[in-house]
C-alpha cells in the first residue's frame, strides 16, 4: 500500500496542511500553489513545514474497485450511443467519483478521514521530533473544494473522537481557512438524500454547521482560533451564482471570517479594458484575446489573499 | 511558607516525573508503560497533597482521585501482564495499544491529568517540568493512535485496495452503496466489514469427468458458470501479503456461495441456458473449487482472474 502520511522536520514552530479538491490530484500538484504561497509569506516561508494531503488515490481505490467507469461507461451509452469517445466516461468517472465515494460510502469516507488523521498526527509527531513541543506547535490547514468537506469533518471527527488524541484540548489549529467550500452545499443535498447519505456526517448534525470545541474542567476550547471562508461571487462551488448569494449552498458558520471576492467573468469589465483588447488585436492582427476566468480556481484565491493569508499565518 | 514548600515538592515531583520520559520517543515497552502510568498515578496524589485542588474548582479533588484510581488500575493490570510475560517469555503489549487506542476509561482518566497539569502550567516552579510530562503522555498515545490509524488504513487497502478482489459494476455499486448498512459488511472503529456480496459469472472452471456418462464433455473441458455467495476479507496482519506461497499460505479472501452451471459446457457458454446444474463452490484466495451435485455430478476447478477486465 502506498498510501502513507507525509513526514519531515519541522523548520520552525509552525506548519500547514493543503488539502485539495475533485480532479485527479497525484504528488507533485500541490507545489505551484505552495510555491505561490511560500511567495506570498517571501522572509517568512522558510519558517513552516508545508504537507500536501494527497488523498485522491483512496477515491481511486474505490472507482476501479467497483469499476465505476465501466458503470458510467455503459449509462452513458444508454443514455444516448453516440455522445462521444470514451475518454469522457473515465472524466465522469474521476469527478463524480471524487464527490460520490466520500458522501455516499462511509467506507470510502472513513477510509479518506482515517488517512487525514494519520497525517495530522504525524505532523504533530514531526514537530516534536523536531524539538518543538505539541503545546507550543502552531498548524493551520488551507483547503479548497471538496477539501472542505473533508477537512470539516475531520475537525467534527477530531472533536467528537477522544481516541484519535486530536480534540481541541491537545490540537488547536491556528488558522482553518476553507476556500470555495461546498459543506453547505452539500449539508442541503445530503438532508435532501438522507437514505442514501450516511447519518454519521457531520454535516448533518442537527444543530446545523459550526466550529466544533470541547469544553474541559476549566476551559472550553475551539477546533481553531481562525475559521476563514473566502469565496468568490462567481463561484457556485462556494455558494454564489451570478454573483448572488445562494443561502442553501453558503456556508456560513458563526464564528467565521467571511470574505467573498467580487469576480469577473471576462477579462473586459471596463471600457479602458476593451480598449486595450481591441488595441492589441489590431496590432497583432490576430483576434481580440478574450479569455474566461475560473472562478473556482485555488491559486486565484490563494493569489488573491496573499497579503491576508501572510498576516493570519504569521500571527 | 507551608505554600511554598507545597510549590517546591510539586515542582520536583514533576521534575522527577518529566525526566526519564522524553518527548518524541515512540515506543514504550511494557515495563517502561508499567514505570510510566505508576509514576503518573504516584506523583499526581503527590499533586493531589500538595495543591488545593479544589479552591481551583470545586470537586476537582474527588476527580483527580477518580482518575488516579482508573490509572493506578491500568498499571496494575500491565504490571500483572509483565509479570505473566516474564515468566512465560511471552511479548505481549498488544493489550496495552488496544487499551491506549480503545478504552475510554483510560483516556478519560489521563485527559483530565493532562488538562490539571496544563493547568497547573503557570505555577513558576512547576512549568517546564508540567509542559514536558503533558507533552510525553500526549506523544505517546498520539503515536499509538497513529499506529491504530495506520493498521485501519491497512485492514481498508486489502479490502478496496489495488490488491482487491474486483467486483462488476453491479455487485460494486451493490457492496459500497447498499450493503454498507448490513453488520459484517459495514465498516466499524477498526476499518471495513469482512464481508462482500459476489454475483459473478466465470468462464474459466475446468473438470474431468466420465466420459460414458456424459453426454456432453469429454474427459477435461472447460464450464461457464454463474456465482452467487459471500466474499470474505482476512484483514488481520500477515494475510493478503503478495507472493505465491504466502497467497497460499494466507490469502487476502476466500469466498463460499452457490454454483450454476448450464447444460452447454465450454467457454462464455451462458450457465442459465437448457438445463441448469446446481452446487456450491469455494474459494481460497485465487484458487476456486465447486462441487456440482445431481446426476451431472463433478468438481470443478479454477483460478480466480477476470477474463474480461472489469466484468467477469
Amino acid at each position: 500500500m502506498s498510501l502513507a502520511p507525509i513526514s519531515q522536520k519541522w523548520p520552525a514552530d509552525r506548519a500547514i496542511l493543503f488539502v485539495h479538491g475533485i480532479g485527479n490530484a497525484k504528488p507533485g500538484d500541490c507545489d505551484a500553489l505552495i510555491n505561490l504561497l511560500k511567495e506570498g509569506l517571501g522572509a517568512e516561508a522558510g519558517k513552516y513545514a508545508y504537507y500536501p494531503l494527497y488523498y485522491d488515490e483512496i477515491n481511486d481505490w474505490f472507482k476501479e474497485k467497483a469499476n465505476f467507469s465501466e458503470a458510467i461507461k455503459a449509462l452513458k451509452n444508454a443514455i444516448k450511443p453516440n455522445l462521444g469517445n470514451d475518454n469522457i466516461s473515465d472524466t465522469i468517472a474521476e469527478y463524480s467519483g471524487d464527490i460520490i465515494w466520500p458522501v455516499l460510502s462511509y467506507a470510502a469516507y472513513d477510509t479518506i478521514q482515517t488517512f487525514y488523521a494519520a497525517q495530522l498526527q504525524r505532523m504533530i509527531m514531526d514537530g516534536a521530533d523536531s524539538g518543538v513541543s505539541a503545546a507550543k506547535q502552531k498548524i493551520s490547514i488551507i483547503c479548497h473544494s471538496m477539501g472542505c468537506f473533508h477537512t470539516y469533518e475531520m475537525l467534527h471527527k477530531a472533536s467528537d473522537n477522544p481516541l484519535l488524541n486530536l480534540t481541541p484540548d491537545k490540537l488547536c489549529f491556528a488558522n482553518v481557512i476553507f476556500m470555495a467550500s461546498p459543506v453547505q452545499l452539500i449539508r442541503t443535498v445530503a438532508q435532501k438524500s438522507k437514505a442514501l447519505v450516511s447519518d454519521k456526517l457531520a454535516v448533518l448534525k442537527s444543530s446545523g454547521l459550526f466550529c466544533p470545541s470541547k469544553k474541559t474542567i476549566f476551559w472550553k476550547y475551539y477546533s481553531t482560533k481562525n475559521w476563514v471562508s473566502i469565496t468568490g461571487d462567481y463561484d457556485p462551488v462556494g455558494g454564489y451564482l451570478m454573483k448572488k448569494k445562494l443561502d442553501w449552498a453558503y456556508m456560513d458558520v458563526l464564528t467565521q471570517k467571511s470574505i467573498v471576492d467580487k469576480q469577473d467573468m471576462l477579462n473586459i469589465n471596463t471600457a479602458a479594458d476593451l480598449a486595450s483588447v481591441l488595441g492589441q488585436a489590431l496590432i497583432s492582427g490576430g483576434p481580440p484575446n478574450i479569455t474566461v476566468n475560473n472562478p473556482h480556481s485555488w491559486e486565484n484565491y490563494v493569489k488573491n489573499h496573499q497579503e491576508e493569508i501572510k498576516q493570519w499565518l504569521i500571527a | 511558607m507551608a505554600d511554598c514548600v507545597k510549590k517546591i515538592s510539586l515542582g520536583l515531583v514533576l521534575l522527577c516525573l518529566a525526566g526519564p520520559v522524553v518527548a518524541g520517543d515512540a515506543v514504550l515497552s511494557l515495563p517502561q508503560y508499567v514505570s510510566l502510568l505508576g509514576r503518573v498515578a504516584t506523583s499526581m496524589m503527590a499533586v493531589k497533597a500538595a495543591v488545593s485542588l479544589d479552591s481551583i474548582a470545586p470537586g476537582l479533588g474527588d476527580t483527580l482521585a477518580a482518575e488516579i484510581i482508573v490509572i493506578e488500575r491500568f498499571a496494575n493490570k500491565y504490571s500483572a501482564l509483565n509479570e505473566f510475560k516474564t515468566k512465560a517469555h511471552w511479548a505481549e503489549t498488544d493489550v496495552v495499544k488496544h487499551d491506549l487506542t480503545n478504552n475510554r476509561d483510560l483516556n478519560n482518566a489521563l485527559d483530565g491529568v493532562m488538562e490539571i497539569l496544563k493547568h497547573l502550567e503557570g505555577n513558576p516552579s512547576v512549568d517546564n517540568s508540567t509542559i514536558a510530562l503533558r507533552d510525553s503522555l500526549h506523544l505517546y498515545r498520539l503515536h499509538y493512535s497513529y499506529e491504530a490509524g495506520m493498521k485501519k488504513l491497512q485492514r481498508y487497502g486489502k479490502k478496496y485496495g489495488p490488491q482487491s478482489a474486483r467486483l462488476n459494476p453491479v455487485d460494486g455499486m451493490l457492496n459500497i452503496f447498499l450493503l454498507q448498512y448490513l453488520p459484517g459488511f459495514r465498516p466499524d472503529s477498526t476499518g471495513p466489514g469482512p464481508l462482500e456480496f459476489i454475483s459473478a459469472y466465470s468462464s474459466s472452471y475446468v473438470t474431468a469427468y466420465n466420459a460414458e456418462t456424459e453426454k456432453l464433455f469429454k474427459d477435461i473441458g472447460i464450464v461457464s458458470a454463474l456465482e452467487i455467495g459471500v466474499r470474505y476479507y482476512f484483514l488481520g496482519e500477515g494475510w493478503g501479503e503478495e507472493g505465491f506461497w504466502k497467497g497460499i499460505a494466507k490469502p487476502g479472501f476466500a469466498t463460499a456461495g452457490l454454483l450454476v452451471t448450464g447444460e452447454e459446457a465450454g467457454f462464455f457458454k451462458s450457465p442459465l441456458k437448457g438445463k441448469e446444474s446446481y452446487g456450491l463452490f469455494l474459494s481460497w484466495g485465487g484458487l476456486k473449487a465447486g462441487y456440482i451435485v445431481g446426476d451431472n455430478s463433478r468438481i470443478l476447478l479454477s483460478r480466480q482472474f477476470q477474463v474480461v477486465p472489469y466484468l467477469f
